[in-house]
């Protein structure tokens, strides 16, 4: 379990004390078993996201993260360059998790490991841990749906990496929404923290998890269309599917069915009040 | 033991005196005389004081030792010279400097000593040369123009590799191991290997004495091939560097099984050596961030060599490091005694006191 402090209201200016290479060291956000968790901004002002480990020892989980995230970065861009050639488009499947920007053993920290990262494409003031928007808010159907489509697809993606065969077996990582920093307006979901177990099991369990997750999220209207999503997460939950791209189908069968793909803005209404309201995109 | 590395200017000025002029052909002369002799060439053939040492450099200094260089980094590198591999000793040749100079920048205080050896079939008149260790160009450029690969192989599923990596498990002297710290040891290969290690084929390799002498230990209760691996990743950083169009379609099945996945990594030609093991060691000391793998690697770099790179046990040498009970030595530390295993610590009683800086005249007393 990862213990956050709010990233919205978290400001990296104002206390900073200590400067690791090129990096202003902020505030501390969150804090796990075996690493801490800082906000930073780097000398081109770049705002960074750094993971410290807590003793030397500690650092040996954030090493393997690293270089489980390089693995990712090298094959979406492999990826990229092959959709590219074959029809001009890319899936973007470097958005879907935090860009890995450096990793070192500090020696002014006894030679604990950190790790740095960016996000892709999003200021970071712009996101919240998954975790802490659950906590706090209940979302609409449709809200919940690409929430659901972006877990679906980064797991596709890992799929697609197994297919690969001549890539090394990058495991999926376990279900945990603590590992992911959610963007509401901009509808983007970052996974950021690969230092947990990996599971060696099929797509299957990964659904019926990832349902579940949301089943204990969404609020789920009368309507015939929310009804038979609500079937549908049900069945995920019970039945998983045998690769996250056939759950990824069915999912957008049903949104086409009802709603037609297109923009929805992040609704959602304060766990204690009955008023929805709206994030949109600018 | 001298001060001397390697450099490019005393590279070419071996090459020229030892007359290997040409990229090609560089063993012609070892293979015609070991054919006619039936002999390897004492400088590699692993019968003739089988065992191969990589030691601190020291030299006298005001009755005590003096670190010349930092600590030794063994570097074995076992090559598969059978079929289309025949000629890899001319490729070992061509990319000794950029191998060298490679594992030196991400070796930072240490002496690099390079163990350049070679390994065909046990159907082979010759199964494989094993030089000592070495740091300075004549002598590695010596041993390789010495090599006699065989260009055999049998074709029978299959080399043997297993007798070099049983070399560096059994029958070395390592400074690294001695002090809590991993050498590297690297096979390249584009096919698997028998999974035996026969005792007469020990006795054929490293001599009919072994036994009696330098494997004393093990007497005749020769190891399983996975028994032996273990032994060796005791030792060292273990790696087999398998070429992408190998032979056989089980090849990298039986080495992942073997080795273990994180061990295992796929390139695509020989020339990549000198980037590949750099950064396989950079990553292993932490002194290469993975991050960077993509700009280390250059023109030898892509995203599945990047991805499987990634993958290894990143930092692994540093978290040895850290559990020594003394900062790895360095140039200038004081021995007090050649074949101490530490030098003289801060605070500890010695002649003068003081630690000093290696330099380039040092007088031997």
């Amino acid at each position: 379990m990862v213990f956050y402090c709010p990233l919205f209201s978290v400001s990296t200016k104002g206390v900073m004390s200590l400067k690791i290479r090129n990096i202003e060291v902020g505030n501390r956000i969150g804090e796990a078993s075996k690493f801490r968790i800082y906000l930073g901004t780097m000398d081109d002002q770049r705002p960074v996201i750094m993971k410290v480990a807590k003793t030397f020892e500690d650092g040996s989980i954030l090493a393997e993260e690293a270089g489980k995230f390089n693995v990712l970065r090298a094959f979406s861009e492999q990826v990229a360059e092959f959709e590219k050639a074959q029809n001009g488009h890319s899936s973007r499947y470097d958005q879907l998790f935090a860009n890995i920007v450096t990793s070192f053993m500090e020696p002014s920290q006894g030679d604990r490991r950190i790790n740095v990262f960016e996000t892709p494409d999003i200021d970071l003031s712009k996101l919240v841990p998954l975790t802490k928007l659950q906590a706090e808010v209940e979302i609409d159907v449709r809200t919940s749906i690409w929430i659901i489509g972006r877990l679906f697809k980064f797991y596709g993606f890992f799929e697609l990496l197994a297919e690969s065969g001549d890539n090394p077996i990058v495991r999926y990582p376990v279900f945990s929404p603590d590992d992911y920093l959610i963007g509401p307006k901009e509808h983007r979901l970052i996974y950021y923290n690969f230092s947990k177990d990996i599971a060696d099991v099929v797509a299957f369990d990964f659904v019926k998890a990832i349902a579940k997750f949301i089943l204990g999220w969404v609020v789920v209207g009368d309507d015939t269309a929310e009804q038979e999503y609500l079937e549908l997460l049900n069945h995920f939950s019970e039945h998983g599917r045998t690769s996250f791209e056939k759950a990824h189908e069915d999912l957008y069968a049903l949104v086409r069915r009802h709603w037609g793909i297109q923009y929805y803005p992040f609704t959602y209404r304060d766990r204690d009040t009955f008023a929805w309201k709206t994030i949109k995109e600018d | 033991m001298g001060h001397q590395t390697f450099s490019r200017d005393s590279y070419r000025s071996a090459r020229q005196s030892y007359g290997v002029t040409q990229d090609t052909g560089v063993t012609k002369a070892a293979e015609e005389r070991a054919y006619r002799t039936g002999q390897l060439s004492e400088i590699v053939d692993p019968a003739i004081n089988p065992i191969r040492y990589s030691k601190i450099r020291l030299n006298p200094h005001q009755n005590q030792w003096i670190a010349t260089l930092g600590c030794p980094m063994d570097i074995e590198v076992s090559c598969d010279t059978t079929g289309s591999m025949g000629g890899e000793v001319d490729t070992e040749m061509r990319v000794l400097p950029d191998l060298y100079e490679a594992v030196s920048k991400v070796l930072p205080g240490y002496d690099p000593q390079l163990c350049l050896g070679i390994f065909g079939d046990c159907g082979d008149r010759f199964v494989m040369c094993r030089p000592q260790f070495e740091m300075e160009a004549p002598k590695i450029v010596n041993y390789l123009k010495e090599m006699a690969p065989q260009r055999g192989g049998c074709g029978n599923h299959g080399e043997d590799p297993q007798y070099a990596m049983f070399a560096r498990a059994y029958l070395t002297n390592a400074y690294t191991n001695r002090i809590g710290l991993k050498g590297y040891h690297f096979i390249v290969t584009d096919e698997p290997y028998h999974d035996h290690l026969r005792t007469s084929e020990i006795e054929r390799v490293f001599g009919e004495d072994i036994f009696k002498n330098e494997l004393q230990a093990i007497k005749k209760e020769v190891p399983s091939v996975k028994a032996m691996v273990d032994v060796l990743k005791q030792q060292t950083h273990q790696f087999v560097l398998v070429l992408s169009d190998y032979y056989y379609r089980d090849t990298l099945e039986l080495w992942r099984d073997l080795c273990g996945e994180k061990s295992v990594i796929v390139i695509d030609s020989t020339s990549q050596l000198p980037a590949v093991i750099s950064a396989i060691i950079g990553l292993t000391e932490g002194t290469l961030d993975v991050t960077d793998l993509k700009k280390h690697l250059g023109e030898h770099g892509n995203s599945k060599l990047i991805a499987q790179l990634s993958n290894t046990e990143i930092g692994a040498q540093a978290a040895l490091r850290h559990a020594l009970p003394h900062p790895v030595p360095k140039a200038g530390d004081i021995f007090a005694n050649k074949g101490d295993v530490w030098p003289i610590q801060p605070g500890e009683a010695t002649d003068d006191n003081s630690s000093v800086e290696a330099t380039d005249h040092i007088e031997y007393l």
